[in-house]
C-alpha cells in the first residue's frame, strides 16, 4: 500500500491537537510530511488560486502588523498557529488525493471525541470548569467555551455519516460524548452554536425538520433546566461583559486604525482606551471575543479588508451545493462557525485557525470550482 | 528572472515548512504558551502583619500575591527583604528554595497565593522593622510598582523585668539592709528602666551595686544605664528609721522605659522589719 504523505500530515497534525505535548510535536510532523508529500508529487503545483491569494495576502498584512504593532515578540511568539494554518490550507487545498478534506474531517470527529473524553475524566476530580479544563490538557481547550469549535461541524458529521456506517457509528458515539461535554464544561455558548447550526441546517431541509429540530432543541433545554443544572443557573452577565469588550476593541481601533495594535496585542492596549475600572469583568481578558473585531483591533482596517477579502473568495469560490442535504450542510455549518466568530473566537486559539483552514479547503476544494484554478485551469 | 507556478509554490511551501520548523525550536512550548495565554501578568502584592513588632519574638505577616493576568504565569517567586529580622524564616505554604525566597508554583488569572510568613525580630533591634515582599515570574509585568509590597512598623521593646529580694536584716548600727535583684528575663535588652523605693518615715540610700557580678556604680532612682537579656543587677539599701527599733516598710518597684512591653515576672517587692517579706506581682 502506497503511504499517502499528505494524509499523513493533516491526520497526524489533527490528532496531535489533543493534548500540548503533542501540539507541540504535531507542527513539526505537520511541517515534514506535509514536504515529504511536496516531493512525492502528492501535492499539485501550480500558480496560487485567488483563494490562495487571498489567504497570502491576510498572512503578509498580519505579518506586517505584527512587525509593527506595540509588542512584536509577543505577537510573533504567540503566532505559531498561523503557520499551521498557512501549512494546512495548502495541503487540503493541493493534495491530490480528492479524499483528503474528507479524512481530516473524520479526523476532527475523533479529535472532538478525545477532548470530550478528556473533559468528562477531568470533570470527576474538579467541580470548575475552568479547573476541568486546565485538568483536560487539551491544546485547543483553554477556556470552557472553547469546546464549542466542534459543535458547528455536527451537519458535516451528520452528512457524512449517511454516507458511510462506519462514521454513523462513529458519529453515535462521538456526538453524545460532545453533547455531555458541553455540560459538564457548562458551555452555554456550545449549545447555543449547536442550536443554531442545527436550525440553519433544517431551514434548508424543509418545514419537517424544522420541527423536528425546534422540538428536540426545546426538550433538551426545558430537560436541562428542569435538571437544575448549573448550565441552567449560570448567570447572564457575560452578554455585558461581551458587549463591553467589543466596545473596548471598537475603541482600540480608533486609537489605531490603520494596523492596529498587533496580533495578540488587545489585552494591552484595551485598558487604556476605555475606563477599565468600570467593566463588569474586572479580569484583564486577553481577547474581545468576537473575531471581526479582534482583527479590526490588531491588524486595523487593512488586515479587517484582507480578512473579508478571503472570506469572499472562499464562499464565492465554488458554486453552493444545489441538492437540500448539501445545502442544509452548508448552511449549518456556515452558520454555527459565523456565530462562533461572532461571539467566541479568537487568534489566539488554535482551533480558530485550524478550524479555518479545514472550512476554507471544505468551501474550495472539491467539485464545481468556478474558476477550476486548483488544476490550473484558470480562467 | 520568470518564476513560473510550479517555482512560486514549490519556494512557497518550502519557506512555510521551514518557519513551522524553525518556531518549533524556538519556541518549544508554544502550545503551552497559548494555554497559559503568553508571556504577560500583572502581579499584585499586598503584605500585612498579623502581630506586632517586638524586639526578640516572631512576627507573622500575610502577603497575598494576585495574578490580574492578562496570561497565567507557570511559576512564581516570592522574594522577601527583611530588615532587622534574624534568619530562620519560615514561609508557609510556598517551597523555600533560597532563604528568603520561595515558589508559590502558577498562577491562573485572577488566582490569588496567601502565603504566611513567620520570621524572628533580632532581640536588639530598634527603631522601625520593614519586610518587602516582591513577586516575581517569568512574564513580563504589565503594570510595573504594584508587584512589590512594604510594611513596616516601629519596634517594640519587649523586656520582662522581675525583682526578687532578701529579707531586710538590721545592721547593729541600727540601720536596715535591704538586697534585691533586679533580672531581666529578655527577649530585649531593657532601655533606662526606673525604679522607686519607698520607705516611710526613713532616708534611704544605696549600700551597694553589682551588674553581673561587678562592682558598678549605683545608678539613681532614674537611671539611664541598659539592662541586657538575662542581666541582673544586685542593689543594696540601707535605711535608718525613725527610731532604734521602729517597725519599717519598705517597697521596691522597677518600670521598663516608656513604651516597652512587660513581662509577667512580679516588678515590685515590699519588706517590712516586723519579720514579714511581701512579694507581689502588680506592677
Amino acid at each position: 500500500m502506497r503511504i499517502d504523505f499528505a494524509t499523513l500530515a493533516v491526520i497526524g497534525w489533527c490528532l496531535g491537537q489533543a493534548t500540548h505535548a503533542s501540539a507541540t510535536l504535531a507542527l513539526p510532523w505537520l511541517a515534514l510530511a506535509g514536504a515529504a508529500a511536496l516531493a512525492r508529487g502528492e501535492l499539485r503545483e501550480g500558480p496560487p488560486d485567488r483563494v490562495e491569494l487571498a489567504v497570502l495576502a491576510f498572512a503578509a498584512i498580519y505579518a506586517f502588523a505584527a512587525a509593527f504593532g506595540m509588542a512584536p515578540a509577543r505577537s510573533l511568539a504567540l503566532s505559531v498557529p498561523s503557520l499551521a494554518f498557512l501549512l494546512l490550507a495548502f495541503v487540503l487545498r493541493r493534495a491530490r488525493r480528492p479524499q483528503l478534506v474528507r479524512d481530516a474531517g473524520r479526523a476532527l470527529l475523533a479529535l472532538a471525541a478525545m477532548q470530550s473524553l478528556q473533559v468528562l475524566v477531568a470533570s470527576r476530580g474538579h467541580d470548575a470548569a475552568a479547573s476541568v479544563i486546565a485538568a483536560a490538557d487539551s491544546a485547543w481547550l483553554v477556556v470552557p467555551n472553547d469546546i464549542a469549535w466542534c459543535a458547528c461541524l455536527w451537519p458535516l458529521w451528520i452528512a457524512d455519516a449517511r454516507e458511510d456506517r462506519r462514521v454513523a457509528l462513529a458519529c453515535t458515539v462521538a456526538l453524545p460524548l460532545q453533547l455531555v461535554a458541553f455540560v459538564a464544561l457548562e458551555s452555554r455558548l456550545a449549545l447555543a452554536t449547536l442550536a443554531l447550526a442545527s436550525l440553519a441546517a433544517a431551514l434548508a431541509l424543509g418545514p419537517r425538520a424544522i420541527v423536528i429540530a425546534a422540538t428536540t432543541l426545546a426538550t433538551a433545554g426545558a430537560a436541562l433546566i428542569a435538571a437544575g443544572t448549573a448550565l441552567a443557573t449560570k448567570p447572564i452577565a457575560s452578554l455585558a461583559a461581551r458587549l463591553e469588550l467589543w466596545s473596548a476593541a471598537l475603541a482600540v481601533f480608533r486609537g489605531y486604525p490603520v494596523l492596529g495594535v498587533g496580533p495578540h496585542n488587545f489585552v494591552l492596549a484595551y485598558p487604556g482606551a476605555i475606563d477599565a475600572g468600570a467593566l463588569t469583568d474586572p479580569r484583564l481578558t486577553p481577547w474581545p471575543h468576537s473575531l471581526p473585531l479582534e482583527i479590526l483591533a490588531e491588524t486595523g482596517i487593512i488586515g479587517l479588508v484582507a480578512a473579508t477579502a478571503l472570506v469572499h473568495c472562499a464562499t464565492t469560490f465554488r458554486r453552493a451545493p444545489t441538492d437540500r442535504l448539501g445545502a442544509a450542510t452548508a448552511w449549518g455549518v456556515l452558520t454555527g462557525a459565523t456565530f462562533l466568530m461572532l461571539v467566541e473566537a479568537s487568534l489566539l486559539r488554535s482551533w480558530t485557525w485550524g478550524l479555518a483552514a479545514f472550512l476554507i479547503a471544505v468551501a474550495t476544494r472539491d467539485g464545481g470550482a468556478r474558476d477550476g484554478s486548483i488544476d490550473g485551469r484558470q480562467r | 528572472m520568470v518564476v513560473n507556478g510550479r517555482q512560486w509554490f514549490r519556494g512557497a511551501f518550502a519557506a512555510l515548512v521551514a518557519l513551522a520548523l524553525v518556531a518549533s525550536v524556538v519556541f518549544p512550548a508554544w502550545s503551552q504558551s497559548l494555554a497559559l495565554h503568553g508571556y504577560y501578568a500583572d502581579l499584585v502584592t499586598t503584605i500585612r502583619p498579623l502581630t506586632a513588632y517586638r524586639a526578640g519574638r516572631p512576627v507573622e505577616l500575610e502577603v497575598r500575591v494576585r495574578n490580574q493576568g492578562p496570561d497565567a504565569v507557570g511559576a512564581v517567586d516570592l522574594v522577601l527583604s527583611p530588615d532587622r529580622f534574624a534568619p530562620g524564616w519560615s514561609v508557609d505554604p510556598c517551597v523555600r528554595w533560597a532563604q528568603p525566597t520561595c515558589r508559590l508554583g502558577a498562577l491562573l488569572v485572577g488566582q490569588t497565593a496567601v502565603s504566611f510568613v513567620r520570621a524572628m525580630l533580632r532581640p536588639d533591634a530598634r527603631g522601625v522593622a520593614t519586610v518587602g515582599a516582591y513577586a516575581r515570574s517569568e512574564a513580563r509585568d504589565t503594570l510595573l510598582g504594584n508587584e512589590i509590597a512594604v510594611t513596616g512598623g516601629a519596634i517594640e521593646v519587649a523586656s520582662d523585668l522581675g525583682v526578687d529580694a532578701d529579707p531586710p536584716a538590721r545592721l547593729s548600727s541600727g540601720e536596715v539592709e535591704w538586697t534585691v535583684w533586679v533580672t531581666n528575663h529578655g527577649p530585649a535588652d531593657a532601655h533606662a528602666p526606673t525604679w522607686r523605693i519607698e520607705a516611710s518615715g526613713a532616708s534611704v540610700r544605696f549600700a551597694q551595686c553589682l551588674a553581673g557580678g561587678s562592682a558598678t556604680s549605683c545608678p539613681t532612682a532614674s537611671g539611664t544605664a541598659n539592662l541586657g537579656v538575662h542581666g541582673v543587677w544586685m542593689l543594696r539599701f540601707r535605711a535608718s528609721p525613725a527610731s532604734g527599733d521602729a517597725p519599717l516598710h519598705l517597697r521596691f518597684e522597677v518600670s521598663s522605659s516608656e513604651g516597652a512591653i512587660e513581662g509577667t515576672a512580679p516588678n515590685a517587692v515590699e519588706a517590712s522589719t516586723n519579720g514579714t517579706l511581701l512579694a507581689d506581682g502588680f506592677e
